[in-house]
Order: C-alpha cells, then structure tokens, then sequence
C-alpha cells in the first residue's frame, strides 16, 4: 500500500522511457546485456539447466540393476512419499530448519542486546562471539565432534567434573540425542550472522524513543517489547528467512559429524541426496529428493525476493 | 527522592549482574568447544590419549603442527586451496560486479527477471543441483580438474557477488556517473572510471568473502576432485581422520593452520564485509 505512489513515480518513468527513440532503446538494451550478460549466461548454465535437468531425471527409475534408466513419470513420487527412510528424511529436515534457525534467532537476538550495552573490552567480547562464524564448516564439525567423544570430549569431562558421575556419554552415537547434538553445534556455528545482522538493527533505533518512554515510566521489559521488537521486525522476518534457507541446504556439519548416522537418524535433505547420489548411485531417487528440497526452498525463497523487490520498488 | 534514587540504582546493579552472567554464558559456550581444539592441538601424543582429560596442555609442545607440515600432502592441499580460491574471486569478481552495476543501474528487458534469477539461485541447496553439474561436467571431461571446479564455484559465487556488490552500489552516488556521462563518456568509461574506484572497498570486501567462501567449500570439492592430489584444504584434512582412530592432533593442528589465513582476512575486512552483509540482507 505503502509503495504505491513510488510505483506511480515508476511506471511514469516507464512511460517517458517508452517515449524514447527505439534506437536508443535498443542501445539501451544491449549494454545492459552487455554488462549483465556473463552473469545470466552463467546463472542460466550452472542452475536454470541443472534444475530442468534434475526434474528430468527424477521423472526416471533408475539403480545400479537397471542399465536402462526407465521413464516411469510422477510414479517415483508416489513411491518416495511410501517409504518410511524418505518421510523420515523429510520430517528431520523441517526439524532441523525449525529448530536451528529459531535457535540462532533466540540467542542472536539475546547476545546482539548484550553487546549493544557499552562496556570495557566489548570489542573483545564481539571478536570472540563472531568467531565460530568464520570457521570453515568442516573444521567446526570436527571440533564438535571432538568436543563431543565419549572418552575425550571435553562436554564428558566437564560434565564428571561437576559432579554429575563418571559420564561417558556417547553425544553422537543414540538417535535423538544425535540429533539434539549436531542441533546445537549448527546453532554455535552460525548464530553469529543473526547477532550481526540484529546488533545492526539495535543501533539504528533512535535513541529519542527510548527516553521518551523512560520518562512515561516504561521498565526494561516494556521498551524492548513495544519499541525494541517492533523497530526489529523486518530484520528479524529477513534475518528468519536467510538463515532457515541456509540451514535447510547446510551439508558439511552433518556430514562430518554423523555422516546421518546413527541408524540414518540424523540424515538431512542434503546428506541423504548425497548418499542417494554418490553412494547408492540411485541419480532417480536423488533428484526425487532434490526437486522435493527445491520446492521446499522456493517457499522461502520467494518470501525473501518479494521482500527484497518491495524494499527497492523494483 | 532519596529512596527512589536508591531502588533505582540498586535496580540497576541487578541488571547489570543478568547481562554480565547473560555474557559469560554465551562466551563459555563460544569458547569451550574452541578450548579444545586449542588444547588438543598443543598435546603431545601420550598426553592426548590420556585420563583424566585434561582442559590444558600440561607439556605445550607443537608437533602436532610440525607433524602436519611434514605431511607432504597437506601442502599440496594448501597449495591448491589458495590457487582455487584466489582464481575462483577474481573470476567472480569480474563477472558479477559488470552485472551487479548492469542490474542497478541500467534498464533492458528482463531485468528485474534475470536479477530474481540470480538472487534465486544463491538460495539452491547446492547437494540439490550437484547431480547434474557433476554429469554436466563429467560429460566435458572436466571431472578432477581444476577448471571443472572452479566452473562449479561460480555457481554459487556470482551470485553472492552480485547480491554484495549491488548493496554497495546503492550507496554509490548516482551524480558522478551522470556527470561524467554528459561529459561524453561512454556507460563503460563512466563505469570503469567513476564506478570502479568508488567502489574499492566494496570490491575488496565482496573478493574477501568469496575467497572465504571457497576456502571452506567442501561438497564440491569432494565430488569433482577425485585424485587425492587434486583435493582441497576441507577435503584434504579428512586424511587425519581414521577408520577406527583419528589423530586428533594433527587433525586439530591442521584445523587451525586452515583457520587462520580466513581469520586474518577475516580481521582486516570486517567492518566493510558486515556494512554490505547488513546492507544486502536487512536493511530496510
């Protein structure tokens, strides 16, 4: 609603463009294209050609006892949504989005407003919390996984330490707790983003609008509630959306921590393709899976574009 | 007055306890796990297989990183890390800050498609569209080479770069170019002239983050490098880990030896990366 005089402004320059001589038009054209033409050829090359290709293959049945790939249509699907692994993959997956995703939002947000409070070596304190951050996926996975090991991790240790017995849990060996685990690893290593993208958004509240409430006599609680979060919002439902889309694709941290083990209860869309894919050499049932993860996505990804688009009255 | 006074500063000192506890929480669960890769690294053979654990080295000593230095192939790895990841940004770079400024500022047909095309595909999980990249170039003959892979980074580093490079541009006054324009140059000139140098820093930051990205890109790596010497650093330090036993060690030795080159860029680059970050993602 908001948008439409500027898209009033838009349409008028549309029009005066359209005035325009077509030769200049056309000049026009071509070096846009010229400029962004490596790009789209690219794009065009490396992700529209894939994804028509994956949903090609997904429409085929094909394993390693059948030499013949044989076209068997939307069958495949209907067989896919029938086996138990593959609802299980499924149900993983949005577990694993919601879990992390709302995670990283609950302690970026909390340690975004720790650190917009001025104190000594803030800098310090922001340096180290950014750091899981800038750790190459894999190399985070191993330390988890170190971190994790039932004779050596120091998780165990800590744990004895405290008094709670001899402990020798096995943190990434029993379905459930595994995935309790590789959650709360993904959580460290990426929370750092949303904290950046938040402390962002808290400096750009206007200092005005917290001192006018402290002179209504609103508490710490009422200002974050009805000034902090509703001057956020739009960050958040960002931040929300980028980060669930990054977490659902997230390959390396799974991998190396689990492989989606124990007894498959870990796997994710995109470790069970890759195993589909590249262990089984089952191409059909992968592309299954992943035509099933691009749709997934794309509910996200729309949402986030749309957004985006709005914002620059494209 | 004075009662006031008093229960709002002791209010205040409550306050400040919650926050302080709030931030030493989330420090300890940042740094525990880094604790260990630390302390791990720095022990020696018998200390680390030892009970109890123990948080600190009790002999500091670094063969664990001589050992990993020694390891003829992790060279190798390095070497090849750096090659991929510094030829993968000067490529994007290149490509996407042409489309970056073509999508920001000139008009033709299908922009605002194309533009959604490319926002939309840096959003594609990447073990999705691995299939057919990898039968793509399989059919090239590009499989375990260098070109091969680096055609593969493009895939997710040009739009990255375009998302980037299109934030900072933004923030680009649009007069310069005008002006230079009605001066009689051409859209190239203005935009090799006026556009480039305004946007160093923002070109330094978007080379940054893509090499960043590539450094620690793994699932690419692991599918279309099939000779060991071809591997890169992730994939490379795999090696370490066993069967039935890992020498965590040289394992967390080599993790950190493939952190900090990414750390340092890191430190250097930061303010700029995260104003594009923002910029890119959130800002309104």
């Amino acid at each position: 609603m908001i948008a439409a005089p500027a898209g009033g402004d838009a349409s008028a320059a549309a029009k005066r463009a359209r005035r325009r001589p077509f030769r200049q038009r056309l000049a026009n054209a071509l070096t846009g294209y010229a400029f962004t033409g490596p790009a789209i050829i690219l794009m065009f090359l490396l992700v529209v050609i894939p994804v028509g290709y994956t949903i090609y293959l997904s429409l085929f049945d094909t394993s390693l006892t059948k030499p013949v790939p044989l076209f068997f249509g939307l069958k495949g699907f209907q067989k896919l949504f029938k086996t138990p692994i593959a609802l299980m993959v499924i149900r993983n997956s949005l577990l694993w989005t919601v879990l992390v995703a709302f995670f990283q939002f609950a302690l970026g947000l909390a340690t975004a407003l720790v650190l917009n409070r001025t104190f000594r070596f803030r800098w310090l304190a922001r340096s180290l919390i950014i750091i899981p951050w800038v750790i190459p996926g894999v190399v985070a996975g191993m330390v988890w996984r170190l971190f994790y090991d039932a004779q050596f991790g120091f998780l165990n240790s800590a744990l004895t330490r405290l008094g709670f017995g001899n402990l020798h849990i096995d943190w990434l060996g029993l379905p459930g707790l595994a995935m309790a685990s590789v959650v709360v690893a993904a959580i460290w290593k990426g929370f750092g983003f949303s904290m950046l993208m938040y402390l962002a958004a808290l400096q750009g509240v206007p200092k005005s609008l917290y001192e006018s409430a402290e002179i209504d006599g609103a508490g710490t609680l009422q200002r974050f509630l009805y000034i902090t979060l509703p001057s956020i919002a739009s960050v958040i439902r960002t931040t929300l959306l980028l980060t669930s889309i990054w977490t659902f694709n997230y390959f390396e941290i799974i991998y190396v921590m689990t492989g989606g083990g124990p007894i498959r209860s870990t796997h994710i869309a995109p470790t069970y393709i890759y195993e589909l894919a590249f262990t089984n050499f089952n191409f059909g049932n992968a592309s299954r899976f992943a035509v099933l993860s691009f749709l997934l996505v794309s509910v996200l990804s729309i949402q986030y574009i749309r957004i985006i688009f709005k914002r620059e009255k494209l | 007055m004075i009662t006031r006074r008093h229960v709002r500063a002791r209010e205040s000192l409550a306050l400040k306890l919650l926050w302080g506890s709030a931030l030493i929480a989330i420090l300890c669960f940042i740094l525990f796990p880094i604790t260990q890769m630390l302390s791990t690294a720095f022990k020696g053979q018998t200390e680390q297989f030892s009970f109890p654990v123990s948080f600190l080295p009790k002999q500091w000593t670094f063969i664990n990183f001589e050992q990993a230095l020694q390891y003829k192939a992790f060279l190798r790895y390095f070497l090849n890390s750096l090659a991929m990841s510094s030829v993968t940004t000067v490529a994007a770079v290149i490509i996407s800050l042409l489309g970056a400024y073509g999508f920001t500022r000139l008009q033709f047909p299908g922009r605002k498609f194309f533009l959604a095309m490319i926002i939309f595909s840096q959003m594609f999980c990447l073990a999705a569209i691995i299939i057919p990249i990898y039968r793509i170039l399989a059919a090239l003959h590009l499989i375990d080479s260098y070109l091969g892979l680096l055609v593969a980074y493009l895939t997710f580093s040009v739009p990255i770069g375009v998302w980037l490079l299109r934030s900072f541009l933004m923030s680009v006054p649009v007069e310069l170019e005008e002006a230079a324009l009605v001066e009689g140059a051409t859209k190239f000139e203005a935009f090799r002239k006026v556009v480039v140098p305004l946007l160093k820093p923002g070109i330094g930051a978007t080379g940054a983050y893509v090499f960043f990205l590539t450094w620690q890109e793994f699932l690419f790596s692991l599918v279309i490098m099939t000779g060991k010497e071809h591997r890169t650093l992730p994939v490379g330090i795999m090696d370490f880990v066993g069967q039935y036993e890992t020498n965590w060690g040289n394992l967390m030795a080599s993790s950190i030896l493939v952190v900090l080159p990414v750390l340092v860029i890191f430190v250097f680059i930061q303010r700029q990366l995260i104003a594009g970050l923002v910029e890119g993602a959130v800002k309104e």
